[in-house]
């Protein structure tokens, strides 16, 4: 005895786990006809509101009523209200101007949510950054106080909660507070980030970029090394004006492997010329336990016309690093040179050389043939951020 | 006499384990994902299109009937950063040359990176006619670990999915696979959810119609797969325990897959051993990882309907986790893998491999006692009635956690069959299938390189 006592137990809890997911079937069932209860109330309050600011929009703005904003705060400091009006509001097209007129006023309920969600659990508070996210409250307004509170919205052991905090930050705080930001999330757990997520927040950010860059140029020590990486990748797909710093840090012994090679990256997307005696070196050099910067200096090469580069990238054809062949081969293309010259230029002594050329001239065919084929060709369908072979 | 109560006491501890961590697994399973589906509502989640990029391997040995469909099934997935690699493993039937007409492939002289040994290729063949490239080679057969290996050298890509030539992936799967990479550059491997298409209807990737199968075997598996996937793979995920990723679909960091030597082709569970190899080499060398399963990305997969084919189908897998166990024994009781070892090792060493034996020396001891008359017949009737019914619960309690996943729903009848067929699944399914893995091990070294056909069956997708 004792053992089917410890299976009753088991089994009870199994057994209101089952009703539970039945009830919860149920409740889910129901969920869209609350949902549109809410928002259908939300929107008689809300449409008047928007009617006397659409039609004061431009001239002196007619504050909402305290009456109205004491209503939106209660409402909107539950979850299901803040759902509710996240809809509606997209419903609205909540772009237009009376609806962005409309959010700007709501500043102090915004503020106050903050507070409020700042002390709800995780899944809530990431809605809340989401939502801020979502809305755009923009530059037009310095909401100085709202930054700091989502700022501690990344101090959260909550990976959707500082994602979200991000988003929302990108959406309207001040280069500065964004740094403070990134130094932040380089602090935490979640500094196992993948860089891409890092990038594609700094892309939502929708004020000046130039400012945004010369800041982050400026704390670049300060943040994380998968942090530096999305910032110099950021950087990368925003603007071609740093070359100068660039070839700083790909010339800086300390600085780590990745942030060297996503130098070179930059200098394969914008050419300068006093970066190009450092990718042939680079190239030349073709240490085995680092071929990565060869590799990746073969394809950045495709941007350097010039004799030079031509041999060396000959030269490297010859690589028993089968990368470096490839990217080289794709180079050579770039310079102009038709793959039957390369193979008599080659001479065919180097078999693997030989077959890599060759591969190439097919793969160019039948890029060709599908794109005269009416098919999408494919390399104009891959997005930024492609890997390269390497 | 003392050696029945020794036999007894270690009867009821097995059985008191085994529950405990059905419960707990069931539980966990249960309430993650109940927690997935509430931050799913509340937009926890990576919304933005970052595109790892992913090449998919769909190894094939004589797949004329399904091979087809599984390519334009993989054309419709909503991600954009991805190639698909076929391995045709020296087919006899028509594989290659469907694929070569179908998707209008030409024959092309390709380098290849022999990062991993393999059997040598035959031919290649590319297209550019389509949203992604799409690569054939056709090698000499060497197994279903070979014909990966040289998907993973062909493949360009930072990241490979492995997936089965009879299976079809929902439509947003690799965005949700790649997930947990995002998430934490530490993750070395990703394990997705397989779940059964019998009786599923499919158009462009999204499950428009689901119902519970009509064949009563598939039916069953059903129940099972939900209990596995839905619930164990949760909870060894918590501590970074999982050591199976389904071979039907996986996500790899190539680069350390590379590293830790690829599949082994002498191993008939590659799926299994390449985890475990996995672990090893990450603690081994001090790299810091983690292994992730995640449960809504789905792959739908057919599962046999009928005894013969699932009967060969477990022996294989039953022969695949007694190599994988047997090769990484130094695992067992080992600290320098705490949670895998004392955990996931020591589940799968005594709730997996040696269960068939355990649950036939148990039916042994118990007609021993009976002879003897030491056994309380009622009472051993009502513990058996307690034992099937706490099961069958279980098996419930998981299937109904699929209403917190997504496209699936419950009908009135699915319950019903669901209801009907989970005693008989605990119960006699799950006993066939003992006497199944104990005798998998008998004549093992005779024929642990046959793989035995499954009947196919064409994929209905439109």
């Amino acid at each position: 005895m004792g053992a089917e006592v410890l299976l009753y137990a088991y089994g009870l809890v199994c057994l209101s786990m089952l009703v539970f997911n039945l009830i919860y079937g149920l409740y889910l069932r129901t969920d869209d006809r609350r949902r549109q209860r809410r928002i259908g109330r939300l929107r008689r309050r809300m449409e008047s509101q928007l009617n006397r600011l659409g039609e004061t929009t431009g001239s002196a703005e007619q504050p909402l009523p305290v009456r109205h904003m004491t209503w939106m705060r209660r409402r909107l400091s539950h979850i299901s209200g803040l759902r509710a009006f996240d809809e509606l509001m997209h419903e609205l097209h909540g772009n237009d101007a009376a609806c962005r007129a409309c959010v700007r006023q709501l500043q102090p309920v915004l503020l106050d949510l903050a507070i409020v969600y700042l002390r709800r659990e995780n899944t809530q508070a990431a809605y809340f950054c989401y939502f801020l996210s979502r809305y755009r409250l923009r530059r037009h307004m310095e909401m100085d106080q709202l930054q700091s509170v989502v700022l501690s919205y990344l101090k959260r052991d909550n990976l959707y909660c500082k994602i979200n905090a991000l988003k929302a930050l990108c959406s309207f705080a001040s280069p500065s507070v964004l740094a403070d930001a990134l130094v932040a999330l380089g602090e935490g757990r979640e500094s196992q980030l993948h860089e891409k997520v890092i990038t594609e927040a700094l892309f939502s950010y929708s004020g000046e970029s130039a400012a945004l860059i010369e800041r982050l140029w400026a704390c670049l020590d300060r943040f994380s090394l998968p942090i530096q990486r999305a910032v110099l990748d950021y950087i990368r797909f925003r603007s071609g004006m740093h070359c100068g710093r660039m070839l700083e840090i790909l010339t800086d012994p300390r600085r780590d492997k990745e942030l060297h090679l996503a130098a070179i990256r930059y200098f394969g997307r914008y050419p300068y010329e006093p970066a190009r005696e450092e990718l042939l070196r680079l190239l030349r050099r073709g240490d085995a336990s680092h071929w990565e910067y060869a590799a990746i200096s073969a394809s950045a090469l495709s941007a350097y016309p010039g004799q030079e580069t031509v041999d060396a990238l000959l030269k490297a054809m010859n690589s028993v690093n089968w990368h470096i062949r490839n990217n080289a081969s794709v180079s050579l293309q770039a310079h102009g040179l038709t793959y039957e010259e390369m193979l008599r230029v080659l001479d065919g002594e180097d078999r693997y050389a030989r077959e890599m050329l060759a591969y190439r001239l097919k793969a160019r065919r039948l890029e060709e043939q599908a794109a005269s084929d009416g098919a999408q060709p494919y390399r104009k369908t891959a997005r930024k951020g492609a890997a390269v072979s390497a | 006499m003392s050696f029945l109560f020794a036999v007894e006491a270690f009867f009821i501890l097995y059985m008191i384990l085994y529950s405990s961590f059905l419960f707990l697994s069931v539980a966990v399973g249960s309430s993650d994902l109940y927690a997935l589906k509430r931050r799913k509502r509340l937009e926890n989640e990576l919304s933005n299109d970052y595109y790892v990029p992913v090449s998919i391997l769909v190894p094939a040995h004589n797949e004329e009937v399904t091979i087809e469909a599984t390519v334009r099934s993989l054309l419709a997935l909503d991600y954009k950063l991805y190639e698909i690699v076929v391995v045709d493993d020296g087919s006899t039937d028509r594989t290659t040359e469907l694929l070569r007409d179908a998707f209008q492939m030409w024959r092309i002289e390709r380098p290849i990176q022999r990062q991993i040994p393999c059997q040598p290729e035959e031919e290649v063949y590319e297209t550019r006619a389509y949203k992604v490239p799409i690569t054939l080679v056709r090698k000499k057969n060497g197994g279903k670990a070979d014909a990966l290996n040289m998907g993973i050298n062909v493949s360009s890509y930072p990241y490979f999915v492995c997936l089965d030539a009879d299976s079809v992936l929902q439509h947003d799967s690799l965005e949700k696979i790649v997930r947990p990479v995002l998430e934490d550059g530490s993750v070395v491997a990703v394990g997705g959810t397989v779940r059964p298409c019998n009786g599923a209807e499919i158009e462009n990737g999204r499950v428009i119609r689901y119902r519970m199968p009509r064949n009563l075997l598939a039916a069953m598996q059903v129940l099972e797969y939900d209990r596995s996937f839905l619930a164990s793979r949760i909870l060894f995920d918590r501590f970074n325990g999982n050591i199976i990723i389904s071979g039907a679909f996986g996500l790899f960091l190539k680069s350390v897959v590379i590293a830790a030597g690829g599949y082994d082709a002498a191993t008939m569970g590659e799926d299994m051993e390449l985890v475990v190899k996995l672990h090893v080499y990450c603690r081994e060398n001090g790299r810091a990882y983690r292994i992730r399963c995640v449960t809504d990305a789905v792959c739908w997969t057919q599962v046999p309907v009928r005894l013969g084919d699932l009967c060969r189908q477990r022996r294989r897998w039953h022969i695949g986790l007694f190599q994988s166990m047997t090769k990484y024994r130094n695992i067992l009781a080992n600290p320098k893998y705490g949670a895998v070892s004392f955990v996931s090792y020591f589940y799968f060493l005594l709730y997996e491999l040696f269960s068939p034996y355990i649950e036939v020396m148990g039916v042994l001891t118990t007609i021993l006692a009976f002879a003897v008359d030491l056994i309380n017949i009622p009472f051993m009737i009502v513990f058996l009635g307690i034992y099937v019914a706490y099961t069958a619960l279980l098996s419930l309690t998981a299937f109904f956690a699929r209403l917190h996943t997504v496209d699936l729903k419950l009908h009135f009848t699915d319950v019903l069959k669901a209801v009907g067929l989970c005693a008989i699944e605990v119960s006699l399914l799950r006993f066939i299938l003992a006497q199944v893995r104990m005798a998998a091990l008998i004549g093992y070294r005779r024929k642990k390189d046959t793989w035995g056909r499954m009947t196919r069956q064409r994929i209905e997708i439109k």
